[in-house]
């Protein structure tokens, strides 16, 4: 027997300890349960067929968290392309009186791009540092310093403009 | 920040999460074992044919031998055996390495022994949690059959690190799928030349826990991302005197510590490479 077993071993260890982990950041894609609990499932599948893929137990949670975060901007891609020839209109017009109160960046993830979620939702709910993201996302450490701050002020601004009643 | 944090924090997580988290595991499981047991009939037929000559040539290719049941026997030093045992509450998927061809027959049985020893013991203590369970799934409403269905599974199985004129280092280990919290881990490192157990002493010198303390510490201090639990940064700690330790191909001492002894659980089991 090679690693290969002893990694498997470890992820499913890894997916046993940390699947309430896995169902805050889908749901924060999805935002509803049943969606949220789809992409776990899709995702976990997924990293148990490919555990040959991990070539160090320490990169596991890294490997893992990049596999969930692709699932679920797939999932969000999927459903957007469904619900947009449905109900366009409501997402466009309606719901206007709705976004007065509880303005915050949590509901605000809503409005943005699915990367620019997964920025948001590594940096301040999961306290990740710039590095770790940059390994998961694949991306250079300074761009993802620069879009998580252009996002941030972005938000900002629309939630001062929406407060103010602009 | 934080009001948005304790938001995310109270995400209510649905009951059917850890149902659904242990449904799929076991399912990947089951196609995994399917799957293997096809390859490793292919394979033993291919390879039947073509393989005579001695196997110490390469190591992955000894380690792919070793895989396939029928040929496992004629790989020197160190070969398996593979079983399933299966009671009314548990299944368990054994594959036990075996050492063989060593010089001396008595050392070689002693280690044989050992590891049987140990998988028993396993096995044995995994039987008696997976009956608690069974019982406790019956006396909460749950049918017999209805346990046919989630019955415990457990694994033992081995990973080779070193196999080499000095050193035979091996890791055996175990888990079932009942909690991760009863993985076990047991490391074999035999000093095939003169027939007896590595130790640290030997490996590293009279003051190894010194030799070992120092560099666990340094390469701690570089490891800025991990959060040291604040016993272990004191002036006097000091690596255990019976720490696990392999020796990995390098012919190097790697320590291991257990979960939760130097950090985070999440981390699991940190390692440390000690160069002399």
């Amino acid at each position: 027997m090679s690693t290969t077993g002893l990694n498997h071993f470890l992820l499913i260890e890894y997916i046993k300890t940390h699947q309430e982990q896995f169902y805050r950041i889908a749901y924060s894609y999805a935002k509803n349960q049943q969606d949220a609990l789809d992409i776990v499932q899709a995702s976990v599948e997924k990293a148990l067929r490919a555990s040959k893929g991990i070539k160090e137990p320490k990169y596991i949670s890294t490997w893992f968290t990049r596999i969930l975060i692709n699932t679920s901007i797939d999932f969000l891609r999927k459903r957007k392309r469904e619900v947009l020839t449905d109900t366009m209109e409501e997402w466009i017009g309606g719901k206007t009186e709705e976004r007065e109160e509880n303005l915050d960046l949590y509901e605000a993830l809503d409005r943005l791009q699915p990367e620019e979620k997964t920025l948001m939702i590594l940096r301040y709910f999961e306290d990740l540092r710039f590095q770790d993201m940059a390994k998961i996302m694949d991306m250079n450490i300074n761009t993802v310093k620069t879009q998580t701050y252009s996002i941030i002020k972005k938000l900002r601004i629309q939630m001062e403009c929406e407060v103010n009643g602009k | 920040m934080t009001e948005h944090k304790r938001k995310y924090q109270d995400i209510k997580i649905p009951e059917e999460l850890n149902r659904m988290i242990n449904q799929t595991i076991r399912k990947e499981q089951q196609e995994r074992n399917r799957r293997k047991r096809q390859t490793r009939w292919i394979a033993a037929a291919a390879v039947l044919v073509v393989f005579v000559t001695p196997l110490n040539i390469s190591q992955g290719f000894a380690d792919t031998m070793a895989e396939i049941p029928i040929i496992g026997q004629i790989a020197k030093v160190l070969t398996f055996r593979s079983y399933t045992v299966e009671s009314e509450e548990l299944v368990a998927e054994v594959t036990i390495p075996e050492v063989a061809e060593l010089n001396n027959q008595a050392f070689e049985d002693k280690i044989n022994a050992l590891i049987q020893e140990k998988v028993d013991q396993t096995l044995a203590t995994a039987q008696l949690r997976a009956e608690e369970d069974r019982q406790a799934y019956l006396e909460t409403g749950g049918t017999e059959d209805g346990y046919e269905e989630r019955k415990t599974e457990a694994k033992v199985d081995y990973t080779v690190y070193a196999k080499s004129e000095d050193a035979l280092s091996f890791m055996l280990y175990s888990y079932d799928s009942i909690a991760a919290a009863y993985a076990e881990y047991s490391y074999y490192n035999l000093d095939v030349k003169n027939d007896r157990e590595w130790n640290l002493q030997d490996l590293l010198g009279e003051d190894y826990v010194a030799v070992m303390t120092d560099q666990v510490k340094a390469q701690m201090s570089e490891q800025e991302d991990i959060m040291f639990w604040e016993e272990v940064a004191l002036s006097d700690w000091k690596v255990r005197e019976d720490i696990d330790f392999y020796i990995n191909g390098e012919g190097r001492v790697v320590v291991v510590f257990d979960k939760y002894e130097l950090a985070a659980g999440y981390l699991g089991r940190l390692e440390y490479e000690i160069v002399k």
